[in-house]
């Protein structure tokens, strides 16, 4: 990997997020405090430097996150000065919502893609930024940086705007609004490369260590006291996380790297994607372009 | 093919990037299954993704669907929009963009083609080429796609055939040389096999060429930047205690603290303060200049009411001020258009109206022939004036892409409607070459493929033996394959720089002097230099050579005999030697030294100038370029 590349994808997003504020009235940046979002805020604060980031920030909390990540969020947060907003599905969390009572799809339904949407409506947001890249996952590959969502907030790959050199069209009708992708030409290994040379702070989890998982369609899950499953077999493995979601969906890989190099060096040589321990995205061919034909991101 | 890094040093440090590519051509021609291929045989295909490209009914691999993931792509075995794929071999790094082929798609196919600096186009070698592979080609050629690929796929359909990839490729050369393509490369392969794509091909052992991904890693991206005309378009502006921080990227050249600058549409000068960047600590990192490309924040030394859309320039190098302009426009709405219809325009951070005010002509991509219109339909490319209601500032495309391109936007769905390109108006006739009967062949096409080492043809021969003839052919030729050409005459320089000599030998010696000291400079300054001067004696062309430089000059002895000149005699200038009127006139009373060892002799009395061009192009071709 060498510096220019790194240099040349970081030109390309901050030019990325100063269109989203040049064009919009209301943008927002989606954290999902996971490596992609924490390099997005880096962006998001280089951007616009030495002022302060110019939009608010959203985490959408299904309640089933990692208790690590509530506690890096709020103090990362506060660190940089920004403004946060939480959404939760009150409701739903309060009826127990779980993949176990509603299956995977209504449970994510539920949690993430509703309590988004109700979150950009309330807000009148018309752009919301998010850290997806095209390198995640097959459907992502199709996105544009400004991706035109219906008055639905519905993605139809079919009729997307054509996107030519570096013109974003970013003009919506009321209800109609903007995902804006930064991220899109980054792959996994740059994200880590980038976070190595800016020394971004990142979760633990992201590295090797031994923890209490146990075995859920062939997917390593880390035991976990408010949704423990019952008759499963916990085990001590040496792993750590590739991506992070919600606790009982997001698998831990086995894994020796406790280090960003270590890292590095293992998703040099892996031979999964990324996403592949997640089971909402393998649950279905194209869940991923299911869900965001729905108004996920 | 693969250049010489040691060459230029320049070029070496760029390398690094990674090279945006697309792959274009008619549907079905197999980009889709050429990008499965490339992932795969370069190990950059995961378990799980072999595992989804599996077709559910019989199990085997469908190598399109590595890059085509929709649903409704799978199932209609269709690409619809562009997918971008990342891949890396240990020498370099890849962007690539899978652009469909179906006509419908023309947009999202440009979508990519707008970043690519490099194109694979696809034609499949069992077919005639297409009218869908000629839009791609002449699309592709438009929007200035440095390098071009051509890869002659399902070689196993016609028996691996060189005649057949012969064909195709002679074909698609005629149908080129109406195009202005920098650089043109044909591989024969079979993507479905994997012929020629990260393999060489044991039963194509008649093609001596490079693999697909040979190519791939030897290209370099930078052949397109303008590094010289400051252009900083303003993207958003933020205030910070107590001063101004302009936002935005250096589309092209670069810009100093302390420099001069412009604010447009003002017109207020004044100066950079500051150029500045946060650290990863989020601490301030102050720069002393940016370049092309770099997204920085500027402060100014006064002042100055500065909003997105405004664009910083240098005093002593703008770019035009205009409302009226000409463009050539690829219209995606389904509604066609015609003079008089209104949109929106995006140019360089800039909205505002615009007015069809004319449209002169839709070009016929099969023929490429200028066709009058009243009106552009979908997926037609057409060329029209433009009047926008308040001034833009614009430079051309072939100049500057990102300040030469803009969008329109239909002004009630709000969708993209239209890609544009600028045009001078000076420079009327650029886009597509006039002169359809210019008989290059396939020779030229080898020339641009190679990079060239600007270098001195210098012709030596009688009065009226064609030299300024030929060298107007050769300039013609050379800008026609876009090599920056200069072409020095000995009546033009006898006007100006050397008015002041004679026609004595010493003054004859001190005109080649001179000439051959700016044909140095122009070569230094990357320009490839024609100079057509008597040059009577052996020891002055000694002396060009060696100020010339050996490696870079080239002889040509333009061997025409005297009697032939004299019988020519356009200006009448061996009448007025032979009266006496003229004084040391080569050929009657002052001699003329033949050249002992030129690097090329044409007979240019007894054979054609066409044949004596070829000869010349031929040579250029094959040893120099
Ligand atoms: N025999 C043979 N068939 C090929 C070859 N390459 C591709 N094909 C077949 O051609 C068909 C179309 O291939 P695709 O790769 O989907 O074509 P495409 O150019 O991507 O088409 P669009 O994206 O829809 O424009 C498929 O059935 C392929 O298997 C080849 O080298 N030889
Ligand atoms: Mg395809």
């Amino acid at each position: 990997m060498n510096k220019e590349e790194l240099k040349q994808l970081e030109s390309e997003s901050i030019y990325v997020l100063r269109e989203a504020v040049g064009q919009f009235k209301n943008p927002v940046l989606l954290y999902s405090v996971g490596k992609d979002s924490s390099v997005l805020l880096h962006l998001a604060r280089k951007a616009f430097y030495p002022a302060k980031i110019p939009f608010p920030i959203l985490h959408i909390d299904t309640a089933y996150k990692f208790t690590e990540m509530y506690e890096f969020r709020d103090s990362f947060i506060k660190k940089i000065g920004a403004n946060l907003i939480v959404a939760r599905n009150e409701i739903a969390i309060s009826k127990k919502t779980s993949p176990k009572t509603h299956g995977l799809e209504a449970c994510c339904n539920l949690l993430k893609t509703q309590t988004l949407l109700a979150a950009l409506r309330e807000n009148s947001f018309d752009a919301a930024i998010g850290g997806a890249r095209r390198d995640e996952e097959k459907s992502r590959a199709k996105e544009k940086f400004f991706s035109f969502r219906n008055s639905l907030s519905q993605w139809d790959p079919e009729i997307q705007r054509p996107e030519l050199w570096s013109i974003y069209n970013g003009k919506v009708k009321s209800n109609e609004s903007i995902r804006v992708f930064p991220l899109s030409n980054w792959t996994e290994l740059d994200i880590w490369h980038y976070i190595k040379d800016e020394k971004i702070p990142i979760l633990s989890l992201y590295f090797a260590k031994e923890r209490k998982v146990y075995f859920k369609n062939n997917t390593l899950i880390l035991n976990n006291h408010t949704l423990d499953e019952e008759n499963v077999e916990v085990m001590n493995v040496r792993c750590r996380f590739r991506t992070l979601g919600c606790i009982s969906c997001t698998g831990a890989v086995r894994s020796d790297a406790d280090t960003i190099d270590k890292i590095i060096e293992e998703i040099k040589n892996v031979n999964f994607s990324e996403r592949n321990n997640r089971l909402i995205d393998s649950n279905l061919k194209n869940s991923m372009e299911e869900k965001k034909r729905t108004g996920y991101f | 093919m693969s250049i010489n890094e040691k060459e230029n040093p320049f070029l070496k440090t760029h390398k690094r990037s990674k090279l945006n590519f697309v792959t274009a051509g008619n549907v079905d021609d197999g980009k889709s299954t050429l990008i499965g291929r490339l992932l795969n045989d370069s190990n950059n295909l995961t378990i799980d993704k072999i595992d989804d490209i599996k077709d559910v009914k019989n199990g085997l691999s469908v190598l399109a669907h590595a890059s085509d993931g929709l649903a409704a792509e799978r199932e209609q075995g269709i690409t619809i929009d562009v997918a971008y794929k990342y891949f890396s071999t240990k020498k370099r790094s890849f962007i690539l963009a899978d652009a469909p082929g179906h006509l419908r798609y023309t947009k999202n196919m440009l979508s990519a083609v707008s970043r690519a600096s490099l194109a694979i186009l696809l034609i499949d070698a069992s077919k005639e080429i297409q009218t869908q592979t000629k839009r791609h080609a002449f699309l592709l050629s438009l929007f200035k796609v440095p390098k071009l690929v051509v890869a002659v796929n399902k070689m196993d359909l016609v028996n691996y055939s060189e005649i057949s990839f012969e064909k195709i490729r002679n074909e698609f050369i005629a149908y080129s040389q109406k195009l202005r393509i920098d650089s043109l490369e044909f591989v024969p392969i079979s993507a479905l096999d994997g012929d020629n794509v990260v393999h060489s091909s044991q039963r194509m052992s008649w093609y001596k060429g490079s693999t697909i991904l040979t190519i791939l890693e030897n290209t370099y991206s930078e052949g397109d930047c303008n590094l010289i005309d400051f252009r900083f378009p303003v993207q958003c502006v933020s205030h910070n205690k107590d001063s101004n921080f302009l936002l935005g990227r250096v589309e092209s050249g670069s810009v100093k603290v302390n420099e001069d600058i412009l604010v447009l549409p003002s017109r207020f000068q004044t100066k950079v303060k500051s150029i500045v960047k946060m650290s990863s600590e989020g601490k301030e990192v102050m720069l002393n200049q940016a370049s092309f490309l770099e997204s920085i924040a500027i402060s100014l030394h006064d002042k100055v009411q500065v909003s997105r859309g405004d664009m910083i320039v240098k005093v002593d190098n703008q770019p035009k001020s205009l409302r009226l302009f000409e463009a050539m426009l690829v219209w995606f709405g389904e509604e066609e258009t015609k003079v008089g219809r209104e949109y929106i325009i995006y140019h360089s951070h800039n909205e505002t109206q615009i007015c069809i005010e004319n449209i002169k002509y839709v070009i016929d991509v099969d023929t490429l022939s200028k066709a009058k219109s009243t009106s552009i339909n979908v997926n037609q490319v057409g060329r029209v004036v433009l009047r926008a209601s308040s001034e833009l500032y614009i430079d051309e495309f072939q100049n500057n892409k990102s300040n030469g391109s803009f969008i329109l936007i239909d002004p009630i769905t709000y969708s993209t409607i239209a890609a544009g390109l600028i045009i001078d108006k000076a420079k009327l006739s650029s886009m597509v070459s006039n002169d359809s009967q210019s008989n290059q062949n396939s020779l030229d096409v080898k020339l641009i493929s190679k990079k060239n080492k600007p270098q001195t043809l210098w012709l030596t021969g009688l009065s009226a033996s064609g030299k300024s003839t030929i060298a107007r052919e050769i300039e013609k030729k050379l800008s026609h394959l876009k090599i920056d050409v200069f072409w020095l005459d000995g009546d033009i320089v006898r006007t100006g720089l050397c008015k002041d000599l004679s026609f004595s030998k010493e003054d004859r010696s001190e005109n080649i002097r001179r000439v051959s000291e700016v044909a140095k400079l122009f070569n230094q300054a990357g320009v490839f230099c024609i100079c057509s001067f008597i040059t009577p004696f052996e020891d002055d062309r000694i002396l060009a050579k060696k100020t010339i430089g050996e490696e870079n000059y080239i002889e040509v002895f333009v061997d025409t005999d005297l009697e032939v000149c004299e019988k020519r005699d356009p200006k009448n200038l061996y009448i007025k030697a032979r009266r006496g009127e003229i004084k040391n006139f080569t050929g009657i009373d002052s001699p003329y030294e033949k050249p002992i060892a030129p690097n090329i002799a044409v007979d240019a009395g007894s054979r054609t100038i066409e044949d004596c061009v070829e000869q010349i192009m031929a040579y250029l071709g094959e040893k120099v370029l």
